[in-house]
């Protein structure tokens, strides 16, 4: 009884103390608080706009339950008098639960300072408010997690260019939080990307960019991101390390923690996902503004890498090779005998004890290539899981048996990085002569790599080119042309080998100014033409390209439209390291329509003085609607 | 197991991409085996790969969890064979294959670091992997759990 009594007693003096310490803030304090607020005009501050994702006064984000208030998305000032109110009068009761299209799962909803656990420090600390004294002072979920998982570190990730794919050739970005293990591998993925449905592949072409799919911000395990570009097989990855400390990489993650379930409109173009990354890092480090620093009509994911690297976040850079890179490296270790065998094991026409009289250390190569390769045509659906099985297995037996090491990732060789390559954007200025006139010629170009330009950091043979222009003026006539203005002008021209034989291929659009002898006028035509074909590379950086192609020519004389198509072919010789020569020759029977068979020839010779300055002199000889014509032109190509 | 952020994964098919999805459950009776993690592309085409570029939906796993996984671990024998460490093994049974058999990988040290094994010891068990690898991928249609339990008996 007596004992009962005491810990009676214990347990009020308790309560008093507990209920007596944190005594909450009184209506008229709340009132003082939001008068500072206003006075410090906290909803105008660089660092609310970050955390709301305002551009242009408005937010970015879609999803409602990012704002507390009505208007949140079009108010910031509103949407923090909200926020204020919200967390002087929190309670995990009274919160209401977050339903906007998920099918989460029921856990209890979230308060508002779990929910916005970056706005309530932040609101908190320019306000001084004590947060004890809050009816709810931490986000406990937060907290906990962080405490397991020991953040240290952010990297920046670059899956480069996939080269089968058009629109992927502007690469990826997503974001690594380091935990407390050292592997890489064990980091946490941070990736925006569109919530996609089953539409087919056109369909989601166009929603991509029309902003027809919400995005979403996801955390995963980073080995699960390197799994999937690793088996999408082409696409190399960059870790660039930055130098955010733990307290920053801790102002990411409370930022993060508010995007959870929260979407915003996915545009291919501009907001997309190396765009939205960047409000994280400008989370993480106030003032920093690299979202502000984009421009505004389109983000390129690598771009976004120079802007973290002007801001000087990279301290350094990791390659980690796809799986066709390591394919094509564990091959050049390999004499051509022995690739053939190891390609014939991959595919099961061989055995491995058919290499068994070979050294160990070799047996290990020919085996390592080909359950790598193996894994690929896996990855691409060419053999069945009970045959990869079987394969698979009895090859890794035959490994186990022997001690050899693997060639690891940091042994390939890596290429330049790609964010040191020339700069996305090009002006061009040169002259020349063209049917007998002189003519001095002015060219832009939005984005981003032509095979001409210096390859340093890009892939060979690779061209993506959007919104290319190109204008003359004529000496002799006195006018200025515009000459062509190519909307999008593609190459993937990826070198077959041993192992890989993938298509090569063009897709050309747009405008250009065609002169017709037989009505001695110049009209203009809009085309399509794409091509098909094989590429080989006798050695580094050259490349042969024999294709077939179509054209569709709209506009002109006559039928005003025409259609052609016949092969091609192309040769690019690196020389050096700064020269390139290139010669290509195709041969179009325009058989439909306007009927002419127009065939060229051209020569280039580039010179990549600078990062981001090259000179180049071109000539070609054409037959083009009837008329034969020389005509040459030398440029300086200047990148920014 | 305890979610600390359990905001349930979202499994999409983008452009029939198969996202490894779902908990990793050490009580699962569900086996995943060699071959069946690996990302099926829809083929080379151009189309087919558009959306997962237009987008950058590789995944479509609008996963949102700092997975933390120290919680249901146990222990055969001293090593620590988490919620974690199962998930790994789950997610990459053929790379982890490939680098037991040949006694060494990144993949492998990741694992080592997720069992609590200390950096001193790695190289005997990376060795210890190799040396067993016909027990711990018994045969070509080994489960991950089958693979598991194999490890945890091998180094225990």
């Amino acid at each position: 009884m007596r004992r009962l009594s005491w810990s009676l007693i214990v347990v009020v003096l308790n309560a008093v103390v507990v209920l007596g310490a944190a005594e909450s803030y009184s209506v008229v304090e709340q009132a003082d608080f939001h008068k500072k607020a206003d006075e410090l005009k906290l909803d105008r501050d660089a660092y609310w706009r970050v955390l709301l994702h305002v551009v242009h006064g408005r937010s970015l984000v879609d999803a409602p339950q990012f704002f507390l208030a009505p208007n949140g998305k079009h108010d910031p000032r509103a949407e923090l008098h909200a926020d204020l109110d919200a967390f002087f009068a929190a309670s995990a009761a009274s919160a209401a639960a977050d339903a906007q299209g998920t099918t989460a799962t029921t856990e209890k909803f979230l308060d508002p300072v779990e929910r916005f656990p970056a706005r309530c420090a932040w609101l908190c600390e320019r306000l001084g408010i004590d947060r004890s004294r809050l009816p709810i002072s931490a986000p406990k979920e937060f907290d906990q997690a962080v405490a397991e998982f020991g953040p240290r570190g952010v990297s920046l990730v670059f899956p480069s260019a996939y080269m089968s794919t058009p629109a992927s050739m502007f690469g990826h970005t997503l974001l690594t939080i380091h935990s407390s293990y050292k592997n890489p591998l064990l980091s946490q993925g941070v990736n925006y990307a569109a919530l996609t449905s089953h539409d087919n592949g056109i369909i989601q072409a166009f929603k991509g960019l029309m902003g027809l799919y919400p995005g979403y911000y996801s955390l995963l395990p980073y080995y699960q991101l390197v799994g999937e570009y690793s088996d999408l097989d082409q696409r190399d990855i960059w870790e660039y390390a930055l130098n955010l400390n733990e307290a920053e990489t801790r102002l990411l993650m409370l930022h993060i923690w508010e995007l959870r379930n929260v979407w915003s409109g996915y545009f291919f173009f501009d907001e997309n996902c190396s765009y939205n990354l960047l409000f994280l890092l400008d989370a993480a480090r106030p003032g920093l503004d690299l979202h502000g620093k984009t421009n505004s009509f389109w983000v390129i994911p690598l771009d976004t890498v120079r802007l973290a690297r002007d801001a000087g976040l990279i301290t350094s850079s990791t390659f980690r090779p796809s799986r066709a890179t390591r394919v094509r490296a564990l091959a050049g270790t390999l004499s051509s005998e022995d690739q053939e065998a190891a390609y014939a094991i991959a595919l099961g026409e061989r055995a491995c004890d058919s290499i068994s009289t070979r050294d160990p250390q070799k047996q290990a190569r020919i085996i390592d290539t080909a359950s790598e390769f193996l894994q690929s045509l896996r990855g691409r659906g060419k053999v069945s899981v009970e045959a990869y099985q079987v394969r698979y297995h009895a090859l890794l037996i035959a490994r186990s048996q022997l001690q050899a090491p693997q060639l690891a990732d940091r042994d390939i060789a890596a290429p330049l990085s790609p964010e040191r390559g020339h700069e996305s954007a090009r002006v061009t200025l040169g002259g020349g002569r063209a049917f007998d006139t002189n003519f001095a010629e002015f060219g832009i170009r939005p984005a981003y790599h032509d095979l001409s330009d210096p390859q340093e950091g890009y892939q060979s043979g690779t061209q993506v080119e959007f919104g290319n222009v190109v204008a003359r003026w004529w000496h002799d006539d006195q006018r200025l042309s515009l000459e062509r203005l190519d909307v999008i002008r593609l190459r993937s021209f990826t070198a077959r080998d041993h192992f890989y034989r993938p298509i090569s291929y063009a897709v050309d659009t747009g405008v250009t100014r065609e002169y017709f002898a037989m009505d001695d006028a110049h009209r203009y035509q809009a085309y399509l033409s794409g091509g098909a074909g094989a590429c080989w590379s006798p050695y580094a950086g050259a490349l042969i390209d024999v294709l077939f192609e179509a054209d569709l020519r709209v506009g002109g004389i006559d039928e005003r439209y025409s259609v052609g198509a016949g092969p091609s072919a192309g040769v690019s010789l690196p020389v050096a390291s700064d020269w390139l020569l290139r010669s290509e020759a195709r041969i179009l029977r325009q058989g439909l329509g306007i009927q002419a068979t127009n065939w060229e020839t051209t020569i280039s010779i580039r010179w990549a003085a600078w990062r981001n300055l090259a000179f180049m002199a071109e000539g070609a000889r054409r037959a083009r609607w009837d008329v034969l014509d020389t005509s040459g032109v030398v440029k300086a190509l200047y990148y920014f | 197991m305890r979610k600390i952020l359990a905001i349930s994964a979202i499994a999409t098919l983008a452009c029939g991409l198969h996202a490894a999805d779902g908990k990793y459950d050490i009580r699962s009776n569900v086996g995943i085996g060699l071959g069946t993690t690996i990302f099926e592309n829809v083929g080379d085409g151009l189309l087919s790969q558009i959306c997962a570029a237009t987008t950058n939906g590789t995944s479509g796993n609008q996963t949102f969890a700092i997975t933390t996984g120290t919680s249901n671990a146990k222990k055969w024998n001293g090593i620590v064979m988490n919620d974690k460490a199962g998930a790994f093994v789950r997610d990459n049974m053929d790379v982890l294959a490939r680098d037991m058999s040949a006694g060494s990988g990144d993949h492998l040290d990741a694992l080592a670091e997720l069992m609590a094994i200390p950096a001193a010891d790695r190289a005997v068990f990376a060795a210890s992997m190799q040396k067993n690898f016909g027990v711990i991928f018994s045969s070509p249609s080994v489960t991950h759990q089958q693979v598991i339990e194999n490890i945890a008996k091998i180094t225990g």
